[in-house]
């Protein structure tokens, strides 16, 4: 566990009002729900931040993910859900298919790939 | 999946398999399906774990180190994400995505159009029209 601080924040009396409401509903001290919401809303922020640079194709998933801090392939399925092209038109499936003809020694792949 | 290991040897840079095997911290209990799939690859020693002998610093961890042993090597990239692949390709490295491969399967006849119209349309939400109609026209070529 990495060592704790004080931060201190200034609230309205409503949130201040909603927070005690909150913690009572959900059995909580008030320091643990802030903590809590407070913990889902930084995550809620990175993975925003993750999402807007891969989609603005500054990052890489990798690169994303990191940023996120979540795994690969969490950060992967948040783009699956989010219907986020990953493999655009700058892909060349031409080239892909003439590499893989040559290796394989497929040639009807070969003729297909010379027609694209 | 699981096709790949019949047309490649496959090998796994261990910053990838880091990767594929992460847990999330939100969730410690879930495994996804793929970490799944590949402990059973791995238990049925289905590919090999090797690092690269030097890293290009570039993108993630895994992307960096997959790129960087396919350079040294001069294997084909197995990938799925424009920013690396366009960048493994301006490096010379011939990199291969997931339409492509269904292009091969089906010209290498392990699977038949209507398989492979599947799994093109498994991959829709993530992938660009255009590119998905290149991969169904060269499905049609293949099958006409």
């Amino acid at each position: 566990m990495s060592a704790t601080s004080t931060k201190s924040i200034r609230l309205t009396e409503e949130e201040i009002e909603l927070i005690r409401n909150l913690a009572k509903q959900e059995y909580l001290s008030e320091s643990a729900l802030l903590k809590k919401l407070f913990r889902e809303g930084l995550r809620n922020h990175l993975t925003e931040m993750a999402v807007t640079a891969y989609t603005k194709g500054m990052v890489s998933i990798g690169e994303a993910a990191q940023m996120a801090k979540m795994p690969y392939l969490a950060f992967f399925e948040e783009l699956r859900r989010r219907r986020i092209v990953v493999l655009d038109e700058s892909i060349n499936l031409k080239a892909e298919l003439s590499d893989l003809a040559e290796k394989f020694e497929d040639e009807r792949l070969a003729k297909v790939a010379g027609n694209m | 999946m699981p096709y790949l290991f019949d047309y490649f040897k496959i090998f796994v840079a261990p910053e990838v398999e880091d990767e594929i095997l992460a847990r999330d911290v939100r969730f410690p209990n879930v495994v996804y399906g793929y970490s799944k799939l590949y402990e059973v690859f791995k238990e049925d020693k289905r590919f090999q774990i090797l690092s690269p002998q030097s890293r290009l610093g570039q993108f993630g961890l895994g992307e960096d180190a997959a790129i960087s042993l396919a350079l040294e090597r001069n294997w084909m990239l197995l990938i799925n994400d424009v920013r690396p692949y366009n960048y493994a390709r301006a490096r010379g490295i011939p990199t291969v995505s997931v339409p492509a491969f269904v292009v091969l399967l089906l010209s290498s006849g392990t699977i038949h159009k209507g398989a492979a119209e599947a799994k093109l349309q498994a991959i829709q939400y993530n992938t660009s029209p255009a590119l998905l109609d290149a991969a169904r026209n060269a499905i049609t070529a293949l099958t006409s």
